[in-house]
């Protein structure tokens, strides 16, 4: 890996990435004195863009289980899925992943993406979303820049305050006052700004949906935990009495029967419905590297590139991140190097799933795309 | 009351804040100054200046310190006149030239909760809510004043916007003051009187700490030289001399100025801190003594690390370590090291710190079979794994050092059982 690299212009990294054609290149978020000096001392901090990475690799999907792999480096046996800590045939620990996208996983990480820009960025921060930056990271996911100074100043500490409250950690329910007071349990206002509101507001949202719904949410393994069931029947028989409270505005949530525990419990799998799914490590890290934009990501082979958000909504990476004009002409012969190469849709037609040994005269994005996965190589 | 137009300020706050970004120019009126004049005399002329012109400010100058070392952290008055105002650029020059960091702590808190009583004082004064904005639009703050706005029965007035608001609450250490847990929205942060004048108090030790860069040396020899700065100097190293426990930590041996090579960032910041007169958090305080109890320290140790806080007091703090420790002889139960995702929460976590952060912290432990497995616990796991990275264990102490905390574990467990 090559760091640290200045270039006077434009021109320059160009002819520098000409030159070089490197798999991945990246660009630090921070802005130095002397971006060019060997550590980080001598390069003398200004300040650094508040960068959000959003990634279906962060956020539990289904999909997962579907199309990604693990191979024992050992003996070959392959599994489903997540990689096991123990081969099952010869207990070697060492294993090859093969990790895919599908729309599944692309359209979860945009959806992350909407719910960070509305309910968080443009709501609670007020950010304009002139100033808001969205990128396709070229895999799958997003990356959003904010540049306005009162982010570029921010230091780690008010990141972390930031990230915290993106994603709901830290929420304290003594703080809040939620506890039962003789019988009489307060909740929170459907008006209040924050996270008190949200989660008012989300509440009530569900139980307007009626019962399945009810019980699709608070029964979901993706929250961990499901809640007792017990509960969930005193929810679902108050539930009129609690959509009334809400929507008078009251805090008199009392439920007989429900205690302070699975109030807790409710309000834990609430929460993991609001909160944006975004990686923290990226957003308080003040000398981040982010991939640059314009250029191709070496796992997938498609583009980096700038999103208007408007645009966000009809995106579709695996068509509009190509990066190669989408010619039936233009082709490469491949062979498939691993055990399955799952399917992929690439523009609108879907490719395999292949097998070991396969030999294929593919489209170019479609074989690039194979190749950057390292799932084949190029027969000459 | 004499209204500084032009900044909108009573005069008086300028006299008694002299951190206010225009009371230097308050002081200049008085001595009749020209603001060109000012800026073009160097930093020594000034301060001969000042102590010619206020043949008081030497005295008043010494009794600060003689306060604060002996950890009275507050000003004899009067507090509201030009003399209080000069001294405030002569102090940081002095700090800065002890390079002492307790003293600038102490300095610091000195102004910060004079501040916060100047205040407090006023909640009668119903120009209070007033004077406060302006204060903050002083200092560049963004802080807007609505009186109608009311939360749960409980007026709100006062909307500061989240950058200002972060830049200080995060310092306090406390979950009461964690965004999540604020009435927060359209980028402001809604809170009561009393939140916004502890969050000045935060703003005002930031804005008053001493600029320890700024007098190279050169520029110190000189100030040396003036008859004033010596004498104080003088007297300064007189006073920590018989104040040495407060200025000399024990727990740091000569010439190691972290801590142990085996303790965790967040463990040495926080030590570091203490160290340096900072007064600590409430979760620093008992994070740092369970630690301490938990890594075999003794009583005596424990307290000793908080004899450097400007608010120390002993009896206090061995209060609240035996109680940390399960009471007097530690009869009830330890308390636990807290584990990383609450230090995480509290914002003591330092993996990343450029001075104190540690690749175990961040990249996690590395298994013999290749697994790794991040750091849970600052007492358990992180010493542990430093040891095997240091290589201070050999590998059948490691076996024996996991079976036989295995062991303790069993026969905690059989204890507890059988009770
Ligand atoms: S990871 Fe744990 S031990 Fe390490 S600095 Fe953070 S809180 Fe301390
Ligand atoms: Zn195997
Ligand atoms: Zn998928």
């Amino acid at each position: 890996m090559v760091r640290h690299i200045q270039f006077p212009s434009n021109k320059y990294l160009i002819r520098h990435l000409i030159t070089t054609a490197p798999r991945h290149s990246y660009h630090s978020a921070t802005y130095y004195e002397r971006p060019g000096a060997e550590t980080m001392d001598q390069k003398g901090y200004i300040a650094c863009d508040f960068v959000v990475d959003i990634d279906a690799d962060h956020i539990p999907t289904n999909c997962r289980q579907n199309h990604d792999y693990a191979i024992c480096k050992a003996c070959g046996a392959i599994f489903q899925g997540e990689k096991p800590l123990k081969c099952s045939e010869c207990e070697g620990t060492k294993f090859d992943k093969i990790s895919w996208i599908c729309d599944e996983c692309l359209e979860v990480s945009k959806k992350q993406v909407f719910n960070l820009v509305e309910n968080f960025l443009l709501r609670d921060f007020s950010i304009p979303l002139e100033d808001i930056h969205l990128y396709f990271s070229g895999h799958r996911g997003y990356h959003i820049h904010l540049k306005t100074k009162a982010f570029l100043d921010l230091d780690q500490d008010a990141r972390r305050e930031i990230s915290d409250y993106v994603t709901g950690e830290g929420f304290s329910f003594k703080i809040w006052n939620f506890r039962k007071i003789q019988n009489s349990m307060t909740g929170f206002s459907i008006e209040d700004p924050g996270w008190s509101g949200k989660i008012a507001k989300e509440l009530y949202n569900i139980l307007i949906q009626g019962e399945p719904r009810i019980r699709e949410v608070f029964e979901n393994p993706i929250y961990g935990k499901k809640l007792n069931s017990v509960v969930l029947n005193m929810f679902i028989s108050n539930r009129q009495y609690l959509i009334e409270q809400i929507s008078k505005k009251s805090r008199a949530w009392q439920v007989a029967g429900i205690s302070d525990k699975s109030w807790i419990r409710v309000f834990e799998i609430l929460r993991d419905r609001i909160k944006a799914d975004i990686d923290v490590v990226v957003s308080i890290d003040l000398h981040r590297l982010i991939r640059l934009e314009g250029s191709l990501h070496g796992k997938t082979g498609f583009r980096v590139m700038k999103i208007n958000y408007e645009d966000l909504k009809d995106f579709d990476p695996l068509k509009d991140a190509l990066s190669f004009p989408d010619n039936p002409e233009n082709t490469l012969d491949i062979e498939i190097t691993v055990p399955i190469s799952p399917k992929i849709r690439i523009g609108s037609n879907n490719y395999g799933p292949y097998n070991k040994g396969d030999k294929l005269k593919l489209p170019l994005n479609a074989a690039l795309f194979l190749m950057c996965k390292d799932v084949a190589m190029l027969r000459n | 009351m004499e209204i500084v137009q032009k900044y909108n300020l009573p005069k008086q706050l300028f006299l008694q804040f002299p951190w206010l970004n225009e009371s230097s120019k308050i002081l200049f009126e008085d001595v009749n100054i020209s603001e060109e004049k000012m800026r073009s005399i160097s930093l020594i002329e000034m301060v001969q200046f000042l102590f010619k012109e206020y043949p008081k400010l030497l005295g008043r100058i010494k009794q600060f310190f003689r306060n604060i070392i002996q950890s009275k952290e507050e000003f004899s008055p009067p507090t509201d006149d030009t003399i209080h105002l000069a001294m405030y650029p002569v102090l940081q020059i002095i700090i800065s030239l002890t390079g002492n960091r307790i003293l600038g702590n102490a300095l610091t808190n000195t102004f910060a909760k004079h501040c916060q009583s100047v205040l407090t004082n006023m909640s009668s004064n119903r120009s209070l809510n007033k004077i406060l904005q302006d204060i903050f639009s002083n200092l560049g703050i963004s802080c807007t004043i609505d009186e109608k706005i009311y939360k749960n029965g409980m007026k709100f007035p006062f909307q500061m916007d989240f950058p200002s608001y972060l830049k200080v609450s995060t310092k306090i250490r406390n979950e009461s003051w964690k965004l999540i847990n604020r009435y927060f929205g359209d980028g402001k942060i809604y809170l009561i009187r009393h939140d916004v004048i502890l969050l000045l108090r935060e703003f005002v030790r930031q804005k008053t700490q001493p600029d320890y860069k700024q007098i190279n040396k050169e520029l110190s020899t000189q100030m040396e030289k003036i008859p004033e700065i010596s004498e104080i100097l003088n007297e300064i190293s007189t006073l920590m001399a018989t104040h040495k426990k407060r200025f000399e930590s024990s727990i740091f041996s000569e010439g190691e100025t972290i801590g142990s090579e085996l303790y965790p960032p967040c463990i040495k910041a926080i030590l570091f801190n203490a160290m340096h007169g900072e007064n600590l958090s409430h979760n620093e305080r008992l994070a740092i003594a369970f630690f301490y109890l938990n890594t075999n320290h003794s009583i005596e140790d424990t307290v000793d690390i908080f004899r450097t806080s400007p608010d120390f007091d002993e009896k206090i703090a061995r209060y609240q370590t035996e109680f940390a420790a399960g009471g007097p002889g530690g009869k009830g139960t330890k308390y636990r090291m807290y584990n990383c995702v609450k230090l995480k929460s509290f914002h003591l976590c330092r993996d990343d710190d450029p001075n104190f952060g540690d690749k175990l912290c961040r990249d996690g432990a590395k298994k013999n079979n290749g697994e790794i497995v991040p750091i849970q616990n600052p007492a358990k796991d992180f010493i542990f794994w430093k040891k095997v990275d240091l290589n201070r264990l050999h590998r059948s102490q490691i076996v024996e050092q996991l079976e036989s905390s295995d062991e303790a574990e069993i026969t905690k467990k059989k204890e507890e059982d059988s009770k």
